[in-house]
Formats: C-alpha cells, sequence, structure tokens
C-alpha cells in the first residue's frame, strides 16, 4: 500500500497518468532508439541520462506543484504554482543550468536523480490506484504510441539514429539537420545565432529552440548533432503531447465540479487524443489536405514550440481565472501589483519567448492576445492597453530578429495549394485542414444548445462561446499565410496547424470525464441481453472498424519505414565491407548487427575519415574551440561534395560547424553553386571568384579569423581516404 | 417499405398515380429526352470537319425518345381514370417494352428491306413534344431552370466521361486509324455484335465463328439499333450507348425513384403532405442524391480509390443497357407489388411470364444483373410468405430455371479465376483506403439502411428485430440483400478485370433512387422546429449545408469538367495530328474544322489505307458474307502489330471483325503471342508454330474454310504505299 503522506506529493491522479504516460513514451523511444544502434558504438549512458533528464521534466514540475499547493492551499488560482506554469519553468531553468555547464561544470547528475526518484515515485502511486489490468492497457497504449512516434521521427531522412553513420556511408541526410546542429553548436560555441558558415554574421532565424538543445546537450554530455538525433526524440515529444494532455486537463479542472465528476480520463478521451495525433483518415487522404502527421516531429522547432504556447496560454487563463473569480469579469478585475507585472513583462516575455522558438507561434499568440483584447474590451482600461502596445511593439522587435529577409516573398495566391494539395481536394481543404478545429465548434454550439443565427449571435453577445470564436479566429488567421504568400518549404504548415492542437486540447478538455461516450450506451430500462443493444452500436461499430483500422494502418507505417530505412543501411555497411545482403526485408534485421562487420563497413565508407575528424574537434573544450576557426579548402572535392543527395551544395558548408562544432572561415560554397536563398545563406556573402591561392595563405586566413575572435585557424583535407590537419595559430605565424 | 398486411391496407390509398406522381414520371421522360438531345448535339459537333451524315444521328436520338416518350405518353393516358396505376399499363414496363419493339424493328429491317427507323425516330420526336408541353405547363418556372441546368450539367459530364476515354469517341474509326490509340474492348463486342449479324452467332469470329459464351445481349440489341439507323456496328457503339442509352438509363433512375416515391405517398398517408407530396423536381435533396450518386460529391480520384468508378457505368454499354432494364425492372417491379391484388390473374403473369423473361434479358445483358434481380426476388417472395401461394413457388422455381440455363449460356468460365479471398478490394481500392473501403463503395445502400433505421425509430437490436419481422423495413432489406449478394463475389472470387465491380455496383443504382424518393420527408423532419423569422431564424444546420454545399458544388462542377476536358483534348489532339499529317499547322483548338484538311490528313493517317479496306468489306451483302471468311496472314505486321503495346497482342486479330463485319480464317494471334483467356479466346485453338508458305496458298485456305463451314475467303493484302487489296477466293 502506498503511504498517504507519498501520495501527498505525486500530484492529482490525472496528471500522474500524464507523467507515467508520457515517461513510458519517452523510455519506448530511447529503448527503440538503442535497439536501432545495435551492432554500431551504442554506450547506454547518454540514452540513459537523456531519459532521466525527459523524467525530470515530466514529474519535477508535478511534484513542485503538489508541495506548493500543499504549502498555500488552492482555494484560489494561482498561476505562478499552476502545473502548465512550473514545467514551463523547469523547461527554462533546465536551459538556463546547460548554459552553466561550461561555467560551474556538470551537475546535471543531480537533476537526473531527482528525475528518476520522483517518477518513480509518481509511478508507483499511479500503479496503486489504477488497478492490474487498466495499468497494463495503458503501459501497453503507451509502448505503442512510443513505437509509433519513434517511427515518425525516424522514419524520414531528417533524423535517424544512425544519422552520423549515414553521411558516412552515403552523404544522404537531410541538410535541415546540419543547418540546426550547426546553429546549435554555435550557440553553445560562440553564443552567437549563426550557422558559422563563414564567420559568426547573425542569421535571423527563431533559433530558441538551438539555444535549448545546445544548453541541454551539454547537461547530458554529448554532441548537439546527437541530441537531434537522440535527446530530442526523447524529451521534446513526450513532452509535446504530454502538454496537450495537460492543457486539457488544466481546462476541464477549471469546469470541474468537485465530487461529482470522475477524475480518470476516459477512454473517449485517449481515442480521440489517438484520432488528433495519428489521424482517423489514411495517410495518403490527410496528405492530400496538407495535413502532416509527419511534420510535427521533423520540425524540432515546432515540436517544442506549441507545447510552450499551450503551456503559456494555459498560464494566462489560470491569471485570468484568478483576476476574475470575485468579479466574474476580468475587464472589471481589480489588478495588483504581480498582476500588472504579469501584464506588462510576463506576457510580452512569452511572446518574445515564442517568436525565438517557432515565429509562427509568436504571430497566432499576438492575434489570440488582441483579439480576446478586443472582444473582452480590455482595451478600455490602461493597464491592459498598455500590456497590449507592450506586446505589440516587442512583437515587431522579435519579428525583425527571427525573421529570415529570405522567407519574406511577396503576395503568392494559394501557394500553400499550389504546393502541396492536389487540385480535386482545393475545395475542401479549409473543411478538412482545419477539422479539429471545426469539430470542436460543433461540439460546443451543440452543447450550448445553440440552433440557429439568432442564438448563435446572443451567444457571442454574452461572451458564451469565447473559446469557440478565439479557436475560428487562430484557424482562419493561421491559413492566411500560406494562402497569400510564399514561405519555403511548405512552413505555412505551421501557421495553419496549430490550431489541430489548440481545438484538440480543448476538445479533449471537454470529453475528458464528462460521460461523453463514442460508443453507444445501452438504456437502463432496455431488454437484456443483446436484443438490448442500442441500434447506433451497429452503424457505430462500422464507422469504428473503419477508423480503427485506419489508425492501425497510419501507426504502422512510420515504424516500418524507420526499420527498412536502418535495415538498408546497414546491408549498405555490410555491401562495403565486402558481405553483400541485399534483401530489403526488415526481419533481416537481426542478421545485420555484428559490430566487426559494421566498423569494418564505416571504416570503408566515403566520409568516414572526414567525418570522424571533424568530430573528433568537439572533443576539445568549449573555451578553446571558441578560439578556433575551420577552414577547408576549395580544392578539397571530398569535403565539398559530402552530400550525396541532388543539389546540395549550398549546405556543404554546414558539414564543419555541425561536426565540428566550430566555426568556417571562407566557408561558402564554390562559385558555380547556385545558393539556397534559405538556411541563413544569404546573411553571408556569396563567393564571387574561385579561391585563389592568396586567399588561403596563413595571413589571409588569419585575418578572417581574427574578424570572429579566433586566435587559430585549423585547416583541413580530406584527400582519399586520409586527413591532413594543419593548425595555424593568428598570434605568431603558422605553426 | 411495409409488406404483408400493412400493404393489403395502403394499396388503395391514394397517391400513388396523383399529380405529384404524374409529374414525376413526366420529368424524368423530359429529364432524359433532352439529355440525349443534348448528347446527339455533342455527338455532331465533335465530329464537324470529317464525314458527319445527321441521318444516324438523328435516328438514334429519335429512338432514345420513342423509347423514354413513348411509354410516358401512354403510360399517363392508359392510366388517367387509375388512382393506382396498373403495373401493365405502367411506364416502366412500357418503356421496356419500347427497347424491345425497336430492337425488333431493327431485327426485320435487313430481311425485309423495310427500315423503320425514321418512321421510329418521328413518332418519338412527336410524342417528345406532347410530353414536353405537358412537362412545361405543369411546371413551376424555378423547377424549369434547376432542370435546365441540371441537363447542361449532365449532358457535359456523360459526354465527357464516354466520349473522354478509349473505349468510345465519335472518331473511333478515325482514331483507329491513326495508330489504333483505342481500347480493345469495343472491338471486341463488335466483333460479337458483327458476327451476330453476319452469321447468326454470337462469336468474336477469330478463326470461323465458334459459339463465345457472354452476356452479348447488348451486343446483339446494338447491331439491331446501329441497322435502324443506317450504320456500321462500331460506328454505333460510339454513338448509340451515349445518346440513346445513357439518357434511357438516368431516365429509367429518375423514374425508379419517382415510382418510389409514388408508393410512399400510398403507404404514409398520414405524412405531413409538405414532406410527401413535393414532386421530385422541386425537391433539391432528391437532385442532390441524384448528382451524388453519379457524377459523385468528392473528387473522382477518391473515389476511384474506393473503387468506386463513376466512368465505368458510361464505359461499359453492357453494364449501361443492362441497368436500363434492371432499373426499369425495379420501378416496374414497385408499381406490381404496391398495385397487385392478391390471387389475381396479374400475379401469374408477372411471375410466370413478366419475371422469367426480364430475368433471361437481364442474364444476356449483364449476367451480374441477373443474378442480383434474381436474388432480391426470391428474397421477397420468402420474406413475405409468397411462396405459400402456388403461383408465386411456380414462379420462382421458373425463375431459378431460365436462371440457371441463362447463366450457363451466357458465363465465361476463364472469368472466374479462383477464391481470392477480398481480391477485389486488394487489387482495385487503394490499399491506403482498405479500412474504409465497404463504408465507401456500399455508402448509397449503408446510407439508405441507416436513414431508414432511424426513421423507424429503433433504438435497440430487439426494436430492429422486431420491426425486421413486421416488413416494417422491407425496402431496406431489399437493399441490403443486393449490397451483400452484390458485395460477395467480387470479394472472395477473383474476377477478371474488376468486372467484380458490376456485382458490387449494382446496389448503388437501388439505393440512391429509394434514397432521392425519400430525402424530402428526412429533411421535412429534420427542420420541423419552431420558427422564427428574419436572418436569426437561419438554423445552423442550414448555414453548415451551404458551406458545405460550396466545395460540394465545386467538386461536382470539378468532376464534369475535368470529363469535359479529357474528351475536348482527345478531340483536338486527334485534330491536330490529322493536320500535321496533312502538313498543316494547326489552328486554334476551335478551328481545327476544315474538312479537306482532316480528310487528307485522315488519309495520310499511319493505318488508314487498312482500316479503309476492312471497313470496306462491311458493305457487302449479308447473304454473301455468311460464307465468307477474311484472311490475314502473319506477315502483314501493320495488321497484327497494330497496338504499339506488344501485351495487346491478344487483340489485334479483333480489329478485322469489328471493322469488316466477317470473321476471320485462321486469325489467331502469333505463336510467339501471350495471349489472354479472356475475351473468349479460349473458344479457339491457340496457334503453336509460325505460318509456313503452304498456309497461305488458296487450297489451304479453303480447305480451312471448308471445314469451318464457309465457302468464300477474302484475303487481306498489303499492295504497297500503305493500300491494301482484298481479292476474294471462291472455293
Amino acid at each position: 500500500m502506498v503511504d498517504a503522506g507519498v501520495r501527498r506529493f505525486a500530484g492529482s491522479p490525472d496528471t500522474r497518468t500524464l507523467v507515467v504516460l508520457a515517461g513510458i513514451v519517452s523510455a519506448t523511444i530511447a529503448a527503440v532508439y538503442w535497439v536501432l544502434r545495435i551492432g554500431f558504438d551504442n554506450p547506454t549512458g547518454p540514452i540513459l541520462e537523456t531519459l532521466e533528464l525527459a523524467l525530470f521534466l515530466l514529474a519535477f514540475p508535478v511534484v513542485l506543484r503538489t508541495a506548493l499547493i500543499r504549502a498555500i492551499g488552492d482555494r484560489e488560482p494561482r498561476w505562478w504554482a499552476s502545473h502548465p506554469f512550473l514545467w514551463l519553468v523547469t523547461i527554462g531553468s533546465t536551459g538556463l543550468i546547460g548554459r552553466a555547464v561550461p561555467i560551474i561544470g556538470n551537475s546535471a547528475v543531480i537533476l537526473e536523480l531527482v528525475g528518476l526518484v520522483f517518477f518513480t515515485l509518481i509511478l508507483v502511486t499511479w500503479l496503486y490506484e489504477q488497478g492490474l489490468w487498466r495499468s497494463l492497457s495503458y503501459i501497453a497504449g503507451s509502448i505503442a504510441f512510443g513505437v509509433w512516434t519513434a517511427g515518425v521521427v525516424w522514419g524520414r531522412i531528417y533524423k535517424n539514429p544512425l544519422y552520423f553513420e549515414t553521411f558516412i556511408a552515403t552523404g544522404k541526410v537531410h541538410h535541415d539537420t546540419l543547418n540546426l546542429a550547426a546553429t546549435g553548436n554555435m550557440l553553445r560555441t560562440y553564443h552567437v545565432a549563426t550557422t558559422g558558415i563563414d564567420g559568426l554574421n547573425y542569421v535571423p532565424y527563431h533559433w530558441g529552440s538551438a539555444w535549448l538543445f545546445a544548453q541541454w546537450a551539454n547537461l547530458i554530455g554529448i554532441d548537439v548533432l546527437k541530441f537531434y538525433q537522440l535527446s530530442f526524440p526523447v524529451i521534446v515529444i513526450p513532452f509535446f503531447f504530454g502538454c496537450i494532455v495537460a492543457l486539457a486537463i488544466f481546462l476541464r479542472n477549471r469546469r470541474r465540479d468537485e465530487g461529482s465528476d470522475p477524475t480518470r480520463l476516459s477512454g473517449t478521451f485517449w481515442a480521440v487524443f489517438i484520432a488528433i495525433a495519428v489521424g482517423i483518415a489514411p495517410i495518403a487522404g490527410l496528405d492530400a489536405m496538407g495535413v502532416w502527421t509527419s511534420n510535427i516531429m521533423i520540425s524540432e522547432s515546432y515540436t517544442i514550440a506549441v507545447p510552450a504556447a499551450l503551456l503559456f496560454a494555459a498560464v494566462v487563463v489560470n491569471w485570468a481565472d484568478g483576476l476574475s473569480v470575485k468579479t466574474n469579469s476580468l475587464a472589471e478585475s481589480k489588478l495588483g501589483w504581480i498582476d500588472m507585472l504579469f501584464l506588462i513583462a510576463l506576457i510580452p516575455a512569452g511572446i518574445v519567448l515564442l517568436g525565438y522558438l517557432k515565429i509562427s507561434l509568436m504571430a497566432l499568440a499576438f492575434a489570440a492576445i488582441v483579439y480576446l483584447g478586443w472582444r473582452l474590451r480590455l482595451y478600455r482600461r490602461i493597464p491592459f492597453l498598455a500590456a497590449i502596445l507592450i506586446t505589440t511593439v516587442v512583437f515587431y522587435l522579435t519579428y525583425k530578429q527571427v525573421s529570415l529577409p529570405a522567407h519574406r516573398e511577396g503576395f503568392v495566391p494559394l501557394d500553400y495549394l499550389s504546393d502541396f494539395v492536389p487540385p480535386p481536394w482545393w475545395p475542401f481543404f479549409l473543411f478538412v485542414h482545419l477539422a479539429w478545429t471545426w469539430i470542436y465548434t460543433i461540439y460546443r454550439l451543440r452543447r450550448e444548445n445553440i440552433h440557429d443565427l439568432g442564438e448563435l449571435g446572443t451567444a457571442v453577445k454574452e461572451r458564451r462561446i469565447i473559446d469557440v470564436e478565439l479557436i475560428v479566429t487562430l484557424a482562419l488567421i493561421g491559413v492566411v499565410p500560406g494562402l497569400i504568400i510564399h514561405i519555403d518549404g511548405g512552413s505555412a504548415f505551421y501557421f495553419s496547424d496549430v490550431q489541430r492542437w489548440l481545438a484538440g486540447a480543448m476538445l479533449l478538455s471537454w470529453i475528458a470525464f464528462a460521460g461523453t461516450r463514442l460508443w453507444p450506451a445501452r438504456s437502463p430500462d432496455a431488454h437484456p441481453g443483446i436484443g438490448g443493444w442500442p441500434t447506433r452500436r451497429l452503424l457505430t461499430a462500422l464507422l469504428f472498424i473503419a477508423a480503427v483500422g485506419s489508425i492501425i494502418s497510419n501507426a504502422v507505417r512510420w515504424p516500418l519505414i524507420m526499420l527498412r530505412q536502418n535495415v538498408a543501411i546497414r546491408e549498405q555497411l555490410y555491401q562495403i565491407a565486402g558481405y553483400p545482403v541485399s534483401t530489403g526485408r526488415i526481419r533481416n534485421f537481426v542478421n545485420l548487427r555484428d559490430p566487426a562487420i559494421l566498423a569494418t563497413g564505416l571504416r570503408k565508407s566515403p566520409n568516414y575519415a572526414m567525418a570522424t575528424a571533424l568530430a573528433l574537434l568537439q572533443a576539445t573544450p568549449s573555451p578553446v574551440r571558441r578560439r578556433e576557426a575551420l577552414f577547408v579548402p576549395q580544392s578539397d572535392n571530398h569535403y565539398w561534395t559530402s552530400l550525396a543527395r541532388p543539389a546540395e551544395c549550398s549546405f556543404q558548408s554546414f558539414v564543419g560547424p555541425a561536426l565540428a562544432g566550430i566555426a568556417m572561415v571562407d566557408g561558402m560554397p564554390a562559385v558555380g553553386c547556385k545558393l539556397s536563398k534559405y538556411y541563413g545563406i544569404g546573411s553571408f556573402s556569396p563567393r564571387v571568384a574561385s579561391q585563389q591561392p592568396a586567399e588561403t595563405s596563413d595571413a589571409a586566413l588569419c585575418v578572417r579569423a581574427k574578424a570572429i575572435g579566433a586566435t587559430r585557424v585549423i585547416s583541413m583535407r580530406f584527400p582519399g581516404d586520409s586527413v591532413v590537419r594543419r593548425d595555424i595559430s593568428c598570434k605568431s605565424g603558422a605553426t | 417499405m411495409q409488406v404483408g398486411r400493412d400493404v393489403s391496407s395502403a394499396v388503395n390509398a391514394p397517391g400513388a398515380n396523383g399529380p405529384a406522381a404524374r409529374l414525376d414520371r413526366l420529368t424524368s421522360t423530359v429529364f432524359g429526352s433532352l439529355l440525349s438531345c443534348g448528347l446527339a448535339a455533342v455527338y455532331f459537333v465533335l465530329r464537324i470537319g470529317f464525314a458527319n451524315p445527321v441521318r444516324a444521328v438523328a435516328v438514334t436520338l429519335g429512338l432514345a425518345l420513342f423509347v423514354i416518350c413513348i411509354p410516358s405518353a401512354l403510360s399517363e393516358w392508359l392510366n388517367r381514370r387509375h388512382d393506382t396505376p396498373k403495373w401493365w399499363l405502367s411506364q416502366s414496363i412500357l418503356g421496356l417494352l419500347c427497347i424491345a419493339l425497336s430492337a425488333l424493328a431493327g431485327a426485320i429491317a435487313y430481311p425485309t428491306h423495310v427500315n423503320l427507323g425514321v418512321p421510329i425516330a418521328i413518332t418519338g420526336a412527336a410524342s417528345f413534344v406532347v410530353v414536353l408541353t405537358r412537362w412545361i405547363r405543369v411546371s413551376r418556372a424555378i423547377s424549369l431552370l434547376v432542370v435546365a441546368g441540371l441537363l447542361v450539367l449532365f449532358t457535359a459530364w456523360v459526354a465527357g466521361i464516354a466520349w473522354g476515354t478509349r473505349y468510345k469517341t465519335p472518331l473511333f474509326w478515325e482514331q483507329l486509324s491513326d495508330r489504333a490509340n483505342v481500347h480493345h474492348d469495343p472491338l471486341y463486342y463488335a466483333s460479337m455484335a458483327n458476327s451476330m449479324r453476319a452469321y447468326g452467332v454470337p462469336s468474336t469470329g477469330l478463326d470461323g465463328v465458334p459459339y463465345t459464351p457472354y452476356h452479348y445481349g447488348s451486343a446483339w440489341l446494338n447491331s439491331q439499333w446501329a441497322d435502324l439507323a443506317g450504320v456500321d456496328v462500331l460506328t454505333f457503339y460510339s454513338l448509340g450507348p451515349t445518346v440513346l442509352m445513357a439518357p434511357v438509363f438516368f431516365a429509367a433512375l429518375l423514374l425508379f425513384a419517382g415510382e418510389a416515391k409514388a408508393a410512399w405517398r400510398k403507404q404514409r398517408p398520414y405524412e405531413e403532405p409538405a414532406s410527401i407530396s413535393k414532386p421530385i423536381q422541386e425537391d433539391w435533396v432528391a437532385w442532390l442524391a441524384f448528382i451524388g450518386a453519379t457524377i459523385g460529391f468528392i473528387p473522382s480520384t477518391a473515389l476511384d480509390a474506393l473503387a468506386v468508378w463513376n466512368r465505368h457505368l458510361l464505359i461499359s454499354e453492357s453494364y449501361l443497357t443492362g441497368l436500363c432494364v434492371f432499373v426499369l425492372s425495379a420501378g416496374l417491379s414497385v408499381v406490381w407489388w404496391f398495385g397487385r391484388k392478391e390471387n389475381a390473374k396479374g400475379n401469374a403473369l408477372f411471375m410466370l411470364l413478366i419475371v422469367p423473361f426480364l430475368l433471361v434479358s437481364l442474364g444476356f445483358l449483364k449476367v451480374s444483373l441477373m443474378l442480383l434481380a434474381l436474388a432480391a426476388l426470391l428474397w421477397t417472395i420468402l420474406r413475405t410468405g409468397l411462396l405459400r401461394t402456388r403461383i408465386f413457388l411456380t414462379g420462382s422455381i421458373l425463375a431459378l430455371a431460365v436462371s440457371a440455363v441463362t447463366f450457363k449460356l451466357v458465363s465465361v468460365a476463364a472469368q472466374n479465376q479462383g477464391i481470392v479471398p477480398f481480391n477485389f478490394m486488394r487489387h482495385y481500392a487503394d490499399g491506403r483506403w482498405w479500412p474504409y473501403f465497404i463504408l465507401g463503395h456500399l455508402f448509397w445502400s449503408l446510407l439508405y439502411i441507416a436513414l431508414r433505421v432511424r426513421e423507424e425509430k429503433l433504438p435497440t437490436l430487439s426494436d430492429l428485430v422486431a420491426a425486421l419481422r413486421a416488413g416494417r423495413l422491407f425496402d431496406a432489406e431489399i437493399v441490403a440483400v443486393v449490397a451483400v449478394c452484390g458485395f460477395i463475389p467480387g470479394e472472395l472470387i477473383d474476377i477478371h478485370g474488376g468486372s467484380a465491380v458490376y456485382f458490387s455496383d449494382v446496389q448503388r443504382w437501388v439505393a440512391a433512387p429509394l434514397v432521392m424518393a425519400v430525402a424530402a420527408r428526412w429533411i421535412w423532419r429534420l427542420s420541423r422546429v419552431d420558427r422564427r423569422s428574419g436572418l436569426a431564424s437561419i438554423r445552423l444546420s442550414t448555414v453548415a449545408v451551404v458551406l458545405i454545399a460550396i466545395p460540394v458544388g465545386t467538386t461536382i462542377l470539378f468532376n464534369a469538367g475535368r470529363a469535359v476536358r479529357g474528351a475536348e483534348l482527345m478531340n483536338v489532339g486527334l485534330r491536330k495530328a490529322f493536320y500535321s499529317y496533312a502538313g498543316v499547322e494547326a489552328p486554334g483548338a476551335a478551328h481545327a474544322r476544315d474538312p479537306h484538311v482532316l480528310a487528307a490528313g485522315l488519309q495520310k493517317a499511319p493505318d488508314y489505307g487498312m482500316i479503309s479496306a476492312l471497313r470496306a468489306l462491311d458493305a457487302e451483302p449479308r447473304e454473301l458474307k455468311r460464307k465468307t471468311l477474311l484472311f490475314v496472314p502473319q506477315s502483314d505486321s501493320a495488321f497484327w502489330n497494330i497496338f504499339s503495346e506488344p501485351e495487346r497482342c491478344s487483340f489485334a486479330p479483333m480489329v478485322g471483325p469489328a471493322t469488316s463485319g466477317l470473321a476471320l480464317l485462321d486469325g489467331m494471334p502469333p505463336a510467339s503471342c501471350d495471349r489472354t483467356d479472356q475475351y473468349g479466346l479460349t473458344a479457339y485453338a491457340r496457334r503453336t508454330k509460325p505460318q509456313t508458305l503452304e498456309d497461305l496458298t488458296s487450297a489451304a485456305l479453303c480447305a480451312k474454310a471448308r471445314k469451318r463451314g464457309f465457302r468464300r475467303v477474302i484475303v487481306l493484302e498489303p499492295a504497297g504505299n500503305g493500300r491494301y487489296t482484298t481479292p476474294a477466293i471462291d472455293c
């Protein structure tokens, strides 16, 4: 039996469920990572440390909140003691602690230990109260969900447990990851937001996630590129989905009638959650509507910004609830100094931070603030008006800092549709792309018994459906950018998709415990036996079979792709090592894990010497690296063609900063290369003439190095399988 | 719909032949007639610049008007004094009769040299004028506009689908002459039709005329109508099914919906008049269902992913013709069922004569339709206890017997390729959509059944069972029987070439008209609430419907537009090719219609010489044809490699019988060809060795011809420069 004293510190039942399930998802992803690296260099240390950090981030806010509530009581909503706020604070604090690692040394072990203990505490409490079968089904479901998320994140070429090995063996890796790792490394080494491809020019970009990940990489003690492959999925993906559930629980608890509602999250809740995440329509159908289920895990900035924004929204709502307790109206509430601080400092700060995490989230959050300010007539009070004005100013300033000029490509009507939605589906785009917003809207209108325009008008006037107004507004605003301007690479999705998660969380909040049932219940006075089954069950069963079939089909797709890719790279290495196998079959995995053969394959691979030599540079302590610059002459064909996908010359420059963690000098691609406008490349001067011998002289390189504060240039060449390194000291000439 | 006791009490209730019911019948007639006029006009336009005789088009249109309008005018007049129309005077049975009469007129045209094509056409046109005038007089202006708009939409869609594929096109002959860029299916059907026309044997005529089991009823019908229109069978295949049968089908569909609605009016006299008396032409929900079931609410690519093939209706003329008879039979059955009296002589006539005749007809038109009609019939007899009545017992046995015999005659063994679970879904539905296959493929049946169950207010399974026992859901049962029986074959057996769809698709044409018949009632119930006036009273469900109508309407236009675009591209593409052959730069799409340039281009088309030589043979008297075979030496690569795709080598010989009207001698594809077992090719011995010089001698040819019962051989011989001669060997 779990001691009541223990349970006192383990949160409420629903948050315990959230922490446990997210923790299991985290552990599952970590386990999949480990399995996929079997046969390669596969130390368990970083995996466990990553998992422990993830558990800390999940469990600590819950325990902290419980302790705070016990200390101060929970009669009134206190935003600073709310679970969402404490979670955000925990995230930010770990980032700061990570930032301090180079200064004070690594104390992550304490966090990890705390995380493990707190999570165990919550897990034990949860297991005790759930019962065997419920626990087992939750655990099994979480493991399945974890495998699905692992499949999604590692089933594309953006991230891969064997990313480094794939680069060595084939060079066929996505450049996005190199760009992000380069930025993270530059932030880690030089504390400058840049890709470091030719010095340290500032690159306007929402580099908040890169900064955070660099600090977490410090905590775990791994390089940034590995962090993106391992730690991002293990830490951030459970955080993403956990926050959806957390927001739902938070919103639901605002309305909860203590004592009358059950505290367990219902089966309907989880069914709808799965439908939102995995999709009840086949992936082909979702793709046709530009609803990309994989992108939430491809774009790490989106994956962290969405939950951060949702938690921020919950904090603001919690603050507003606290104000409205007495007056029942935010506009007429009495503001204390903490409230003033919240209004004019915390809200603008939140907007700024969101801007650095993902510009689309900042824009939508700002739109939400303006809309609510207008609808609730908050602008009539000076503190609120001041907050709106300050927010507007910081929004503008942040936008200038994080928005890449190359992304401002002018008016292009229906650009997102033209590029990503087949024309026959255009008429349905708004309906399906914003489906969860419409579902939420219909659900709420029915719940409010609103049947006609008159009743709708009345409800709007009475502000009874401000939540519906807000989500519809955000959905429509979110869809606008993609319909009027060109945003490279389908990034308009990161505006229009936000509504899915917000509406999803809001919908879940209503159906969490409300007795909402998808499966029709039998009437109490119905005929006993099968004859008493509701007729609607027949139709519901048909729909269920289809939906469940589709969910299963969607869910297995990515893990299968992930496994195929893993097997493919193993086969490639076996081939290089002189053991040709080419089955492409997943089950062949078990035969392709001989460490000696895989190591031989790697050693014989084209990029091996270069990649390992560059990666080795990260072993240098960060303060020393900060005084270094990397140079690879244009004549080194090996380096400048190491990425094997078509038209990758633009991105070759990222390889050095991404692998070595050192900025390059004179690292722009060759003259003939058609440079991409994106990825911050425009922040650097393009090469206008071929590199001349004079430009590669020690003196010339030192001039460039000194411009970024470096005192040593590491000049590297990679002829054949060898590495030629020459260190140039810029204090006393060549060495 | 209720059966048994409930039916007998409702038989004499008013409404089955009231003004709304009569208007519904008129609407179906006018819709089909005007659709035919539109399609005939499009056909004519698409042939501008080429040989374009008006007579064939006019007679075909007249035939359509005859089959559609005469039954309407006659039935209305004959039933003018009856509250409930007599089934033997119903529009449906008269429609079936007119189809049979027109075919009979075609059958006697050649032997008697009396071609009734023009008189029939004039009769049809006159009756059309009468019907149209009457319809305009009794219709509201808004309905006229709505129907006119729908007609434009349907004309464009039908023309686009039917003539936008390589199966049928107004320029079929021309397209055949240009590297045979056509589908081989029409050649197969035309071969069958020509064999029946010339030799009186259903055969593909690839090596003599052995009997080829197949549902060749439509081929026979088309050959008779071709005689009436005065054109060859291949020409009629692109003209007749589209201008004649497609409008008949849509008219029959509307008629079936109208008859079902009339039956409901009789069944439920207690319903609110506003919900039940509204004629179909004023019932926007019914039209929506009509469009949804035909053109589709969602993009055709998505329908294809669920193996809901809207094109097949208009591509497969056997299915289209069979469905015309099937849907008319369904309409007739509704009229008979709700108008019958117990122990009446009419029941005996219906069960012992009409039903067997219809089943046999359906079997020869499309075997799947016969089997499904039989299933529905037997279910009805069994479920209603009519089996205890001698007439119905005898009728059932007779139905089974004639169906079995017909099945034996028309079923193609090679089509059954063994038990393969979920074969149709696995091969023809997009794998990613499999979970939704049943829901999507049987959408209209499921919709109808679900809404009927809801309407009957059956909260539990016990209530459902009780309702089934009481016959309150008998209509839904029939829909379910057709859906389930149609669904099983394709998911159990591998039926070649996706032909399982001709089983599983039938439910759509039963369920959709029934949905049309009751749609207004359901919608009326949904909107039956206290209302305020003004904008504020607009229901949110109405707003939602309007919002959804925007993408749905756009998609309907898109689906139709895509079809039209396909037909336009094909037509213009061929014209440009002929301009190019003629050495003249093609003008804009609308201007490539200079007869001289097109004629010059056609004559320079790669296969023109051969095709025109073959086509000339079709003009020979049938008495002479009957004893003649056509021989094409294997050395004639232009003939044997007429299809550029090597995998179509099996179908090259069909070009001969389809174009010349003569069966081939020694016409199997080369030994190297991987010959298909489909298309009746198993009726012939496979070629095992190359043709030798000895095989080409007159003696050898005559010996082979005599062995097959023929006395004359025409040889297709290249004369150089793309020309051909056709010397005859008299044996």
